[in-house]
Parts: structure tokens; sequence; C-alpha cells
């Protein structure tokens, strides 16, 4: 039921006999707006801008069937309102259907790997430039994906997701005059990221093939009063051959304390940094560095937060590190 | 934080109609439909995996009463290519804005024309690689359209969708080198659900639509648990090609569904004389082409299905048959 047809029901004008007649579907129309106030500061080189972090309004709902069966659905889109694409600003996010019973819950349509989704909470920079995703493979929404989750059995899960090879990030990877692969990623994960049943989350995920490259990632994140201590290991190697193996690292902490939140993390890789990536100029091939990001979110209720931030990145062959600082705000509805 | 919107018509009209505070004058109805299987194919001997995307759609649409003689209606409705290579995937459907009196509804738009209309649900495939549309020629949306629907007269409609000569889609006459515009037309006996009359049947003309000139009669009828359908079609150019008017050629289509508790059993056949395109030995020709399909729909709940299908194309001119076999979920709201 939703709120209209809860309340009218109290108010005694739909009596509830009459509700199996209404079985009116609510659709859930949801969404955030986060903008920030950013400074680069790329090699000396200092440049301000309005930045749109990953605004988003999308719609979904679920129907309950017989048998404990539901089904699900999600259309979410990407509202860029920064954009540099002229007003064409709505692009696709996760988008899909599914089937939810005891077997577990298959989703099909565009959307996250699992290795994607077996980060949790371990990177409190998501979205801002320490998100992982500027130095680590593997955060990934794919256009064609197959995605089955087991059960919770003893706060345990598996999850797998298929590419298919006619995924753009498949044709991509193999290029033009190639047959693409398909592409798997699987995910073992302990635990919950709202550390709800046990006060560990724990999840190892692999991609065999997706988007041309092998990956690892190993999350650890753990509670500890109010603390949330995090690591995480990734190693990823391209399918062509003769390419670079690396290795990357990622430390996190988070401190609540009433309505605020301080945020520290740390990453180290030996391979896939690159300037270009948090907003520097000019496109460098990816090498060694590390980034030390230190943020601070004050939360003015349930859903709206300010919150500043700063990133610092170091590159091995560079003589000057760069940097970006901003203060931003966000609402989700 | 979600806004839940209650889409179901029916509980405004029947039950808050008569709420004098509640004021639904404006009553707006997300609705939407997401679409997906898992698909395999073999075309032109080329096996492939594909998620694929079947018209998922997102839409607005709503209606108002002005007086007791004059109500407004409106539709906005976009289709969600889930599966596209690009995230701009966000793509125009039926858009428009009418009026509706007793002497019948005019609209103004993007629109399906009415001979496309005419089909009703005599095609078991509808939007899956067996869709009607990849025989025949007719099944346009256009862009820039004005249709008329009469009221039901003993069973019978009129209806006529004026295509303007700027519309993209319209073909330049040669003999005067100017953009003609287009019109469609259409008489109907039935309804398409085939609730009031166990016989739905059209005949349906365009002229000029998108280059093309075409004569369809269509025609189902529910007898016990089973469907039959039949379409017969009659396409040519509208302009001729060196003095001659080509791509003349006769099409058909057979289709029936069998209900038994949850399950819809569905077979087509479907046949078009000439004008396909293919490749043979490098070079583009057309021919003749049949399919074959059969498919089975397990419904989960009014909102929601699982789907299995299986296609065969036959060539007249190609050795090599194409197939298309997948299974899918599609859930409506």
């Amino acid at each position: 039921m939703n709120e209209l047809t809860r309340a009218l029901v109290a108010s005694g004008i739909l009596s509830v006999a009459s509700l199996p007649v209404l079985a009116a579907e609510p659709v859930s129309v949801y969404g955030k707006v986060n903008v920030a106030i950013q400074t680069n500061d790329t090699q000396g080189d200092l440049n301000t801008e309005i930045k749109n972090i990953n605004s988003r309004l999308g719609f979904k709902g679920s129907v309950d069937l017989m048998d404990n069966l539901e089904t699900f659905y999600k259309i979410e889109y990407a509202v860029n309102t920064s954009g540099e694409d002229g007003a064409r600003t709505f692009t696709a996010r996760n988008q899909y259907v599914g089937l939810a019973g005891e077997f577990g819950s298959v989703a099909i349509g565009r959307r996250d790997t699992v290795l994607k989704d077996s980060q949790g909470i371990v990177d409190p920079f998501d979205d801002l430039p320490g998100d992982i995703e500027n130095f680590f493979t593997g955060d990934q929404r794919i256009a064609q994906t197959a995605t089955y989750y087991t059960p919770t059995y003893n706060n345990f899960r598996l999850g797998i997701t298929y590419v298919p090879e006619s995924s753009i990030e498949q044709k991509n990877a193999a290029g033009a005059n190639n047959d693409a692969d398909d592409g798997m990623s699987v995910a073992a994960i302990y635990g919950d990221t709202g550390f709800n049943n046990v006060p560990v989350y724990a999840a190892v995920a692999y991609n065999s093939k997706v988007a041309g490259k092998d990956v690892l990632w190993v999350t650890l994140q753990g509670k500890v009063g109010d603390f949330l201590l995090g690591g995480m290991y990734q190693n990823q190697e391209n399918n062509a051959s003769g390419s670079k193996r690396y290795d990357g690292y990622l430390l996190s902490a988070i401190y609540h304390y009433e309505n605020m939140k301080f945020k520290v993390q740390y990453v180290t890789a030996d391979g896939g940094f690159s300037l270009q990536k948090f907003g520097g100029g000019n496109s460098i091939a990816t090498q060694d560095g590390e980034s030390i990001s230190v943020g601070f979110d004050y939360s003015l209720g349930e859903s709206t937060n300010v919150y500043a931030y700063y990133g610092n990145y170091s590159l091995d062959e560079l003589a000057d590190d760069s940097s970006a600082w901003g203060l931003g705000f966000s609402h989700n509805f | 934080m979600y806004l839940s919107i209650i889409k179901t018509k029916l509980v405004i009209v029947t039950f808050l109609s008569s709420l004098p505070l509640m004021s639904f004058a404006k009553a707006l109805d997300v609705y939407g439909r997401v679409n997906v299987a898992v698909q395999y194919s073999d075309v032109d001997n080329k096996a492939l995996n594909k998620i694929n995307s079947n018209a998922s759609r997102l839409g607005v649409k709503g209606h108002q009463d002005i007086d007791d003689t004059l109500s407004l209606f409106y539709q906005v409705e976009y289709g969600v290519n889930i599966d596209a290579d690009s995230t701009n995937n966000f793509i125009a459907r039926n858009q428009f804005v009418g009026l509706k009196t007793k002497f019948g509804s005019i609209s103004a738009g993007r629109n399906d024309t009415v001979l496309k209309r005419s089909q009703g649900n005599i095609d078991q495939f509808n939007n899956l690689s067996a869709d009607l549309r990849r025989l025949f020629k007719g099944d346009n949306r256009l862009a820039q359209t004005a249709t008329y629907w009469s009221p039901n007269l003993n069973n019978f409609r009129i209806g006529a969708t004026y295509i303007a000569e700027s519309d993209a889609m319209q073909i330049r006459n040669p003999s005067t080198n100017n953009r003609d515009s287009g019109l469609s037309t259409v008489i109907t006996y039935g309804d398409v659900e085939l609730q009031k009359l166990p016989v739905y049947a059209a005949i349906a003309y365009d002229s000029k639509v998108n280059g093309n000139d075409i004569f369809r009669a269509s025609i189902q009828a529910k007898i016990e648990h089973m469907t039959f359908g039949a379409i017969y079609q009659y396409q040519q150019d509208s302009y001729a090609t060196n003095g001659i008017i080509q791509n003349k050629n006769n099409g058909l289509l057979f289709s029936g569904a069998y209900y038994v508790d949850n399950l819809i059993f569905k077979m087509q056949y479907q046949y078009i004389q000439g004008g396909i395109e293919k490749v043979l030995n490098g070079n583009i020709i057309t021919t003749e082409a049949e399919t074959y399909s059969f498919g089975v729909d397990y419904k989960l709940a009014n909102t929601s299905k699982l789907y299995a299908f299986y296609t065969k194309y036959n060539y007249k001119f190609i050795p090599e048959n194409d197939t298309y076999m997948g299974v899918g979920i599609e859930h409506k709201f």
C-alpha cells in the first residue's frame, strides 16, 4: 500500500475489502541531487568547477506474487547537471527487471557487476575525487548483464554476473576486427553493509574477461565502536597479451560522531593512476602513484548532507603533487 | 523518502471524484514496462549471445475534463533502450496532446499511424525478433502527425493520421523534388482486446507514408481458449524509380494463441514476397522471406510474465536460415 491508499483506508474512505480491486502498483520516483564546488590544483594549474556528483533520477518498484516470489524493476538515469554534452544530460544508470524468491534473485538488464557491488561501503569517497574507480579497475556498470545472487545463509551469499559478447564493453575490448568474448564476474560476500548482524563485512570478487580485464578484489571492513575500519586489495591484468599486471591497496577509516562523519582514505597502486581521472588536463599514460583523501560530512537530517573533502595525488614520475578540494551539498528524495 | 504515485485511474475515478478536498483534476499516471530477455541468435552464420531489451519504456500520461463535453488528454513516452551501446538510451516514443468530444478525438504530436495501430494484438511476437515489422513495412511512429479517431458507432470506428510534409521520414517526390504529406486511414470493427466482441477486424491504407503505399487487412477471433489472427498486406513504393513503381510485394501473417491456466502457447507464420535485404557472396540482394515462431508466456501476475520464444527465418535466395531464441521477463507498471 502506498501512503495515499493507506491514508484513505485509515480515514474509512476505502474499505479494506476493496483493496484487492485496487491492486495499485506504486511507482517509486526517487533520486539524488549532489553538487559540489571543487578547486583542482593540477601540477600547479588551478581551476574551479561546479561539479555534478552523480545526481540521479529513478523509477522503481516491486510486486509480490504467489509462492514468495516477487518481481522488481528499476529504471535509473544520471542527471549530469554540469554535463559538457550540451543539455543532453540524461544518461543510463542501473536499469533492469528481475525475479526474487527462495532461490535467490535474478536481474537482467544494465547493471553494476557483482564485483562492483562487493566493495560495499569501504570507499567513503565514492563519487568524489578519491573514488576507487579513479585508481582501480572494475568499478563498472555494464550495458548487458544477467546477475544471480543466492539467498543469504549464515550471513554468507554468492553472486555472479554474466556479460554477453554483444555488450558494448566486450566489443570495445575486442576491437572492431575480432570476435568479442563473454565475461563473468563472481563474488562471495560475508556480512552486510549496514553491519546489522555481524560487525564484519568481507568480500572476495573476481572478474574474468569483463571489458577486457581480469580483476581480483578482496574487501574487508569492520565496525569497532564508532569507527568503521576498512581495507581492500586489487589485482588486475589486461586480457591483451604482454600487458602489465598490477596491484593496488586501499585503507579507509570512518568515524561517526552524532550527525557528523570524519573520513580518511589512503590508496596506492603500481599502475592505474592518471592525472586526467581527477580533473587534470592532459591524458597521461597510467603509472604508479598514491592518494590520500580526508573528508567531513555533516547531516542536516535523514536525506540531506553538506560535506567537505580534500584529496592529494602523488604520481611517482611527476615531481609535483596534484590535489582537489571541495564543498558539496547532497539531497536524496 | 519516495514519492508514491497511484497509477490506477479506477481508484481516482471511482473513489476520489466525490472528495471535494482532494483535487485530482491533474491526475498524472507514471507508467512503464521493463522487458529484457537473454537471447541467442544465429544470423548470417554468426552465433551471438545477447541481453536484449524489448521496447522497455517509461511514460507519463493523463487527462483532464475541461467541461461536460470536452476533455484533454496527453502522453509523453520514452523508450529505455537498456541494452544500447550508448548511455544516451532515452529515446522518444509516442508523445502527443489531444482533445476528446462526442464527435471523436483529435491529437497532435509524435505518434504511431492508424495503420500501425490496426494490427491490434494479432502479432503474437510483438517487440521480439519476429515482430511483424521485420518483414512488413508500415509499422511507423512519425514525428509530425495529427490523428483523428471517430466515436464508436455500432462497434465501427474510423481513424486517420496526417503526416506533415516536413516530417524527416517523408521522402522527396522525384518528379517535383518536394516532400509530400502522407495520410494513413483505417476502419475498425470490434475492440483489439476482444472483450466486447469475439471478433476484431480492420482495413487500413497508407498513402505516401515514409515512402510507401500500403494496404493492410487484419482479423482476429476468439474461440473459447484460443485466438486466431490473420493479416494480409500489399505494399509498394510511393514513387516510381526509373519510371517504374518498385517493391510491389504481397505479405501474409497467421497467428494463434492457446490459453491454459497461467500459460499462453503462441505460434506465428509470416511471409513477404520480396524486398528483404540480405548479403549473398558479399553483395546486398533483396529476397522473399518467411518466419516460423513458437513461444510460451507464463503469467506471474497482471503486471508480470516470464516468456520463451523461438523464431526461424527462411530466405528464398539465401541458403542459410537465421534463428533467434530467448527467455525473458516482462514487468509492467
